[in-house]
């Protein structure tokens, strides 16, 4: 157990290189305490490639403006961490040796990531179909086609769709505060049910319409040839929008609910084609009806997945990639620790999991708790990618006394294994 | 010191569980039953209003099924796929029971516009229409009683007067249109007394999903001081500073909390008997039950980037 404290030993004086080497390069005459005092951490990532060669008075200047006022006090603790996940990704050759810390830099910034690509992939398809959507109102005005504007009342639902799962991708990043200490993150959790239970809502619509046409079925009547022009160009605009949110579907539980409105509306598409064909060439007439139902099924079938994922995770379930029970007994196979407890790990959005958990340690390793924090940060974060953890290490289990415990083995003697 | 004993008090939701549950289901009973009397009314008479206070019963329902069910939840021990047991199902149901109210007003408003529009075929049995509504009226204020009696004690008495008032003023309205009809024969008052009624509901579950976005965001729960409670803790002997907070509640009266703590470098002293303390001073001066804190020695072992440092949020909260 020596190698905590060298490993610590270690990690301080690695922090203290780090701005030795760039104060004393840069920052030569500058009262070196005054420098640690405020700006070291903040500057840590971008000085050393920005400013390497700068001129000493620049940069003290540019530090001192910036930064005076906050960073004075909360510093130590605090803004040291928020930019070290940055500087990580942009310098990796800063030369940080911590398995754990690159480990939290590469997710934050893959989730940040993916939220990019999700906003990207998202305003292409919006564009795409509220484009369609404006051409076929141009044209319904101007042709008098009814059948025009029902097709562009349809790609409104997509459009509104998508439109609502950009909104929460914008809101979703703005910053955490004392009264949301998450942020707002859970918006794309929140629109993903949305669209997915409006869909639902949608499918119950279609199966009324439906049997209002099989009850007076002589009101139908399909305007054969426009309606499988207008139906086949929509059925292209939604194949080529269901392309281009697919890849980020499988990320994002919010792309996914845009991703299954226009999966619904390209199934409406190909039923629209399918009955316009059947209609024009044996006139029979019930196979809309039948086909919106069937559509209908297909739809809330899709969309079952969605509902019960974005449901779990506002429920504050377990997510599905994370096998509790394996990462519990690795837990409690980190040397020094008796036994977990009072686990607790959930998703606040795609991409983002939490665990908090009560480790019992052996009192005989008191004194060794920074390294037993570090092995088990290393299990949480490098091998079931959770990105926020805390663990409250304790010597006795009489202190905590939360009585809603998941005790570990009571699980594992549920365990099939 | 008062304020964990006190919820501990109001918002165990044992005490009185069997009489509790008993009201809860024959109110669930009679408010289901006027809602179907209502519907069958509303489709046979022709009247609108009548389907929209259905609609509106629909939220009086769903609220009742709403506390029996969280007594239900609180019996339910957790499990491996649902560490916090089933609390937040409450939440949960709040939303989706919001949700089809807006669908049901949404409906209301649609409909009583198209009735306004082609008023030709306005045919309304004011009598039916009258003996249904009153009926709902009375049933309406006995439900809204026993609701308060029975359950739902975390609702401020605010809110419970003011969601007495929309029950009762929906009823009301169906009651007076009722009256217009029959005296009167102004049918055209129905499709507007409906447009109201949908207003109503639409209103009432305004504040209710406020509430539920705030807590399905994990945001900070509102009788939480987060200031106070981090400046507490950084009081305590031997921690130098307190950061990653985060506070939010699992369900009404049920929260957590989970911050990583500094202690000072060297701190040699039991930290078995400070994690104690900590635990002592959480639940007895802000109530909070659930906690975990993990104790460091330096801020440089966690790295999440998304860290809420509470001397950030104080010094903004100072200025």
């Amino acid at each position: 157990m020596a190698s905590a404290h060298r490993h610590d030993d270690e990690h301080a004086g690695h922090d203290d290189d780090e701005h030795a080497g760039h104060d004393h390069d840069d920052h030569a005459g500058h009262d070196h305490d005054a420098h640690a005092g405020h700006d070291h951490d903040d500057h840590a990532g971008h000085d050393h490639d920005d400013h390497a060669g700068h001129d000493h008075d620049d940069h003290a200047g540019h530090d001192h403006d910036d930064h005076a006022g906050h960073d004075h006090d909360d510093h130590a603790g605090h803004d040291h961490d928020d930019h070290a996940g940055h500087d990580h990704d942009d310098h990796g050759h800063g030369g940080h040796d911590d398995h754990g810390h690159g480990g939290h830099g590469h997710a934050h910034d893959h989730a940040a990531e993916l939220r990019e690509a999700s906003r990207r992939s998202l305003i292409i398809a919006f564009v795409l179909i509220a484009g369609f959507m404006v051409a076929e109102i141009i044209g319904g005005i101007m042709s008098g086609s009814l059948a025009l504007l029902a097709d562009a009342g349809h790609m409104a639902t997509d459009a509104a769709s998508i439109a609502l799962a950009l909104l929460a991708v914008w809101i979703a990043g703005r910053p955490e505060s004392i009264e949301r200490t998450f942020g707002y993150q859970r918006t794309e959790v929140l629109a993903a049910a949305f669209n997915a239970l409006s869909l639902w809502a949608i499918a119950g619509w279609i199966v009324w319409e439906a049997i209002e046409r099989f009850v007076n079925h002589h009101e139908v009547h399909i305007e054969g040839g426009l309606m499988l022009i207008v139906g086949g160009i929509g059925l292209l605009v939604n194949i080529i929008a269901a392309f281009v949110l697919h890849a980020g579907s499988k990320h994002s539980l919010n792309v996914d609910g845009a991703f299954k409105h226009v999966m619904a509306d390209l199934m409406g598409s190909i039923g629209v084609v399918i009955s316009g064909i059947i209609v024009l060439t044996t006139g029979w007439v019930l196979i809309d009806p039948i086909l919106s139902i069937g559509i209908a099924l297909l739809i809330v079938v899709s969309s079952w997945r969605l509902v019960l994922r974005s449901l779990n995770v506002l429920l504050g379930g377990v997510p599905e990639h994370i096998d509790l029970y394996a990462l519990c007994a690795e837990i409690e196979d980190v040397p020094g620790v008796t036994l977990i407890h009072d686990v607790h790990v959930f998703t606040v959005t795609s991409n983002f999991d939490l665990m908090t958990a009560h480790i019992l340690v052996d009192p005989a390793y008191q004194g060794y708790e920074d390294e037993i924090q570090r092995q088990l940060r290393h299990i949480a974060s490098e091998r079931y990618r959770l990105h926020h953890v805390t663990f409250q290490l304790c010597y006795s289990a009489g202190e905590c006394s939360e009585d809603h415990h998941v005790g570990h083995l009571e699980a594992l003697s549920r365990s099939p294994g | 010191m008062a304020t964990g004993l006190q919820r501990e008090n109001t918002g165990g939701g044992e005490e009185g569980g069997g009489a509790g549950r008993r009201s809860l289901i024959i109110a669930l009973g009679l408010v289901l039953g006027i809602m179907i009397a209502e519907i069958i009314g509303g489709l046979l008479s022709g009247s609108l209003v009548l389907l929209a206070d259905a609609g509106h019963m629909l939220a009086t329902a769903s609220a009742i099924a709403i506390a029996l069910f969280v007594a239900w939840a609180e019996s339910r021990p957790a499990s491996i796929e649902r560490t916090f047991g089933y609390h937040r199902a409450e939440v949960v149901g709040a939303m989706l029971s919001a949700l089809a109210l807006w669908l049901v007003a949404a409906w209301v408003l649609f409909e009583s516009i198209n009735r306004l529009r082609d008023r030709s075929e306005l045919e309304i049995e004011g009598g039916l229409m009258l003996v249904i509504g009153a009926i709902g009226l009375g049933v309406n204020v006995l439900a809204a009683l026993v609701l308060r009696w029975g359950g739902r004690r975390s609702e401020r008495a605010g809110d419970a007067l003011r969601h007495l008032l929309a029950d009762l003023l929906a009823s009301v309205g169906v009651v007076v249109a009722a009256v217009l009809v029959l005296v009167n024969g102004w049918t055209v008052v129905d499709p507007i007394v409906s447009i109201g009624v949908a207003a109503l509901t639409a209103a009432s579950s305004w504040r209710l999903i406020l509430q539920v976005f705030h807590t399905l965001l994990e945001g900070t729960p509102e009788h939480i001081d987060l200031y106070q409670l981090c400046a507490d803790i950084e009081d305590v002997p031997g921690v130098t500073l307190i950061h990653d907070v985060h506070a939010w509640s699992i369900s009404d009266n049920n929260d957590a909390f989970t911050a990583h703590v500094i202690l000072e470098p060297g701190y040699n002293g039991n930290t078995e008997e400070l994690l104690s303390n900590m635990r002592r001073l959480i639940y007895e001066k802000h109530g909070v039950r659930h906690l975990t804190l993990q104790f460091e020695e330096s801020a440089s072992e966690c790295l999440e980037d998304h860290h809420l440092s509470h001397l950030e949020a104080r010094s903004r909260f100072d200025s």
